[in-house]
Parts: structure tokens; sequence; C-alpha cells
């Protein structure tokens, strides 16, 4: 019914649930709750639950608006999230964090007569380096059932922390190729022998494979199974110590310690450089900055205790979760790591290829550093200076860039086992690429180094 | 310790397919979630039981490292 009244257009990805949808008003990002809504909603906001989960920041606040068409029950204008992060560009911990944070309001809701319908790490945004669930209309009344969400926390949160950890850091790239998360059987085969005699895995992973293939093909009714809500409780109660008992082994790979073992940088280069960076941003004052190719945040930091809200980018999953820790561990609530690959940014992927936006839509950055990369995106992705150029003009406002020559010791490491057909690779050639989108409005070159460190105002 | 862990495993194994061999009843409709809706019921009590005995035994351990502690520590 509510579908023909629709005057105001959902965002590409708030289709599923008939209890209502987002859409994007001048005010900002909106919520619409249909009549169908109004019992998920009303159940919520009828409890003292709203509060104590806003108050402890569980759950995103939100204000009711005039509803002026009067074709929803409700329009909410939730407090705004500076920019929209994946699963798929999370770390180890962010993921695990988003996980518990989930659990945990599943337990405080069960405690009040209330449960989540849904378990979805779509739900869950970090503001800085604190997860927050986004979702107001995923509460239901309590029924003597089985969780409604559980297949759906062991597919998106429990397989893929579980790869991660026993296979690979990054294995949560795989979420942007099935956005329903990981299939348990075929986590099941992904995960070692030993991962049997963990009782976490044993039971919600591998068992809870055999039981989804045992009755795949058959006929059972589960709309009127019952369940006691304590005995309920107990399951989510153990998933909860399962998941908190998840830990990351030891990656390290060719970027963690980069800062640490560099030996082609003086610190007295590593401190003008921050200096300078320093004083453009003071200049700048950007609300936000992407830093592309941040590594661990060294960088990037600058930026966030100047009060801009810094998503530091890397294609180092190690780097970005030393950096969520080590913001989290400081309170730096302006951070935010971010997991990308520059070669192969997040596309938009889902229903229609628009459920799920590009990364590079999502944000919208005052200020884009990208030092000492220039080097990786033309000698190791092979993308030539024009196009490379070209790339940088879309995002709009300043930026800083390091020009790395080909005489610098880190360029000559990477043409060791190459042959150099890079010809378009000189300053002059930089110049002349950026130039056609960019102004330059300073340069200086970094003591000790034949390196330029350049800001840049997009002429558009 | 890892003996009483792996025994604890087994019998979660047995009792599992024990379950899943009794559960094997007659419904009327495919729904994707049915193989997790119906293996929370076989698990409720298996994780239950393992929850209880998990938050006795830190009862348990912190029963002891008080008195402990207290032990340690002279009154005042």
């Amino acid at each position: 019914m509510d579908q023909k009244k629709i005057l105001i257009a959902p965002l590409s990805s708030s289709f599923r649930d008939p209890a209502g949808f987002v859409f994007k008003a001048s005010q900002g990002i909106q919520r619409a709750v249909t009549h169908y809504g109004r019992a998920y909603y009303d159940v919520l906001m009828q409890s003292p639950l709203y509060e104590e989960l806003v108050q402890k920041k569980w759950l995103v606040a939100h204000r009711e608006v005039k509803n002026e068409d009067g074709n929803f029950y409700k329009i909410l204008e939730p407090k705004q999230i500076p920019v929209i992060t994946y699963p798929h560009e999370w770390s180890f911990s962010q993921f695990k964090d988003a996980a518990l944070l989930t659990l945990k309001i599943q337990l405080r809701a069960m405690d009040l007569g209330l449960s989540l319908r849904d378990a979805t790490p779509y739900n869950i945004q970090f503001v800085g380096t604190d997860p927050i669930h986004i979702d107001t209309l995923s509460f239901e009344k309590l029924i003597n059932q089985p969780w409604k969400a559980y297949k759906q926390f062991c597919e998106m949160f429990l397989a893929p922390l579980a790869l991660m950890s026993e296979r690979s850091l990054n294995f949560n790239k795989y979420m942007a190729v099935d956005l329903n998360g990981m299939d348990l059987l075929l986590s099941s085969r992904l995960l070692p022998c030993l991962s049997w005699l963990n009782p976490i895995y044993l039971i919600h992973l591998h068992l809870h494979a055999l039981s989804q293939k045992k009755y795949a093909d058959s006929s059972h009714d589960t709309k009127n199974i019952s369940m006691s809500p304590q005995r309920l409780k107990m399951l989510i109660h153990g998933l909860f110590d399962g998941v908190q008992s998840i830990r990351l082994r030891n990656h390290k790979t060719e970027w963690s310690h980069y800062y640490e073992s560099q030996t082609h940088y003086g610190e007295d280069a590593h401190n003008f450089k921050a200096d300078q960076i320093k004083r453009w941003i003071l200049d700048i004052a950007p609300k936000q900055t992407l830093d592309l190719g941040g590594n661990d945040g060294k960088f990037s930091r600058i930026a966030s205790e100047l009060g801009s809200y810094t998503l530091c980018v890397d294609l180092d999953a190690n780097c970005i979760e030393r950096n969520y820790l080590s913001s989290k561990t400081n309170g730096d609530r302006n951070m935010l790591p971010v997991f990308l690959d520059l070669s192969k940014p997040s596309p938009q992927i889902g229903w229609s290829c628009t459920e799920r936006d590009s990364f590079f839509n999502r944000v919208a950055p005052d200020l884009t550093m990208a030092l000492a990369l220039i080097h990786h995106l033309r000698i190791s992705l092979s993308v030539p200076l024009d196009l490379i150029a070209l790339f940088f003009s879309k995002i709009k406002g300043y930026l800083i860039i390091e020009f790395v020559p080909k005489d610098d010791p880190m360029v000559q490491k990477l043409l060791l086992t190459r042959e150099d057909i890079f010809w378009d690779y000189s300053e002059e050639n930089f110049k002349k690429c950026f130039g056609q989108y960019f102004r330059f409005v300073e340069q200086v070159q970094i003591p000790g180094t034949n390196r330029n460190l350049c800001l840049l105002q997009s002429n558009s | 310790m890892f003996k009483i862990k792996s025994a604890t495993l087994v019998i979660c194994v047995l009792v599992f397919f024990l379950n899943l061999s009794l559960c094997d009843m007659a419904f009327a409709y495919i729904d994707p979630g049915a193989g997790s809706a119906l293996f929370q019921l076989i698990i409720a009590g298996l994780a239950g039981l393992l929850w209880i005995v998990k938050v006795y035994w830190q009862k348990i351990i912190s029963f002891f490292s008080r008195k402990k502690n207290g032990k340690k520590t002279p009154p005042q």
C-alpha cells in the first residue's frame, strides 16, 4: 500500500525491509517509517531500550520531524554518520567490535523483552573508532522462538571473523563478492581441520553448516518452532563469549612496520614533512581529510588531531588494524581507518549494481593526501601519469602530493626487478599532467632527498 | 585439562548427531533458514550448558583468587 504513495526516493540500498527506508533530504539522510513498520518502531520507542542504547552510544539517536505528506507513520532524522563504510573495508578488530556490539544489543534487548530481527554488519557503522547500530527499525517483540537473525549473524559476522583469524587477515574482502556473507559450508571447508576443536567454530560454523545441508532440501515449517528466551539467551551468551575469544594470529606484512624500519628517510626529513603538512592543514582547515596510502596513520593523525574527520586508507590490512587499535586506545575520535586497495577500490555492487555505493561516491574530502604513493601507482600498478592525474581530479578540494623522483632509492628498489618502461615518469610530466586539473599552490623540497611535497588546489 | 576439553568436544559432536537424527520430522515448506532455526533448538541446551559451566568455573576461580589475595593482604 505504502509503495504506491511514495513520493520520496529511497536510497538504492534501502529496499528490503517494508517497515521503512532511508532517503536523502535537504537536511541529510532521513528515515521513513511505513505504516507496516509502526509496530517495530513503537515497540522500541515505548521501551526504555531506545534511551539506554542511545545513551551508551550503541544506537544512533534520532528525532521525529514533520511528516508533511502523511504517507508514512513517521519521518525520522537520525544523527548523521560522517562517512559510510562497508564490512569489506574494515580491519579484523573493527569487524570483531561490530559483531560484539550486535550481540551486546541483542542481549540487552532480550533483557527488556525485545530482539533484533536482523544481524547484518551493514547495520553497523563507525564514527571514528566507535561502532554504532544505525537501523532504528531492527527491533521486534521477543517471542518464544529461535533467533531469526542467527543464520545471518553466523554468515555475516562469525564466518568472516573466523576466516580472517585462521586463514587471512584480509579475508573479509570477499564480503564484497557476496553481500549475504560467507556461505557456512564453504567457510567450514576453508577453515583448518584444527578449528573443529574450537567450540565456537565447531558449534556455530561446522555443525551449523552440516545442519543447513541436512535441512536444505527438506520441507520444514519453522515459523512455529518454540524456544524459551532463557535458552536463547544462553545461546547468545555463548556466541558472545566465543566471538570475544577469537584472536588475530601474528600477521606481519611488508608495510606493517614501514616507518619503524625505514632507512630511506632521515629523522629531519620526516619532521620537516610532518611540520609542512601541519602548516598546510592549519591553513586549509579541512572538515574531511582522505589520506590515500596512509599506512598506519602516522601522517593522517596530524589531520585528525587538528579536528579534521580523517579517513586513513591503505591496502595493508595489518596497518589498518594497527591504526584502528592505536586510535581507539588514544581516543582519537576523528580517525576512521579504511582497508582499501586503490588498484581495485570498492565498486558499486549488489542489486542492479547500485545497492552498495562505490567508495569514492561515499566520501567528500576537502583535502586529499597522497604521500609517497605516486611511484607505487605508476611503477607497481603501471598506471600512466595522465591517468593518475585524472583519477585525483575527480576528488575535489585540496591535494597534498609527494612526488618521488626516479633517482629516489625507493623507486630504484621498485625498478630492480623490472625493465624501466616508465618514460613518462618525470617531475616535468607530473606537473604537466596535474596542471591540467590543479593549481600548484606551493611546493617544497624535502631536505636530504629529491622528493617534492606539493600543495595543489582543484580547478573545479 | 586437554583431555577434559577433548572429551567435552567429543560429547558435543555425539549429542549433535544424536539430536540431528531425532529431529528428522516432516514439516511443510522449504525455508532457507530452516536448518539454522532447528539447529538452534539442538544446540541451545548444549551451548547453555557450556556457558553455565564457564560462569560457575569463573566464580570458583574468582572465589579462590579472592581468598588467596585476602591472605596476602594484612588486615587493616
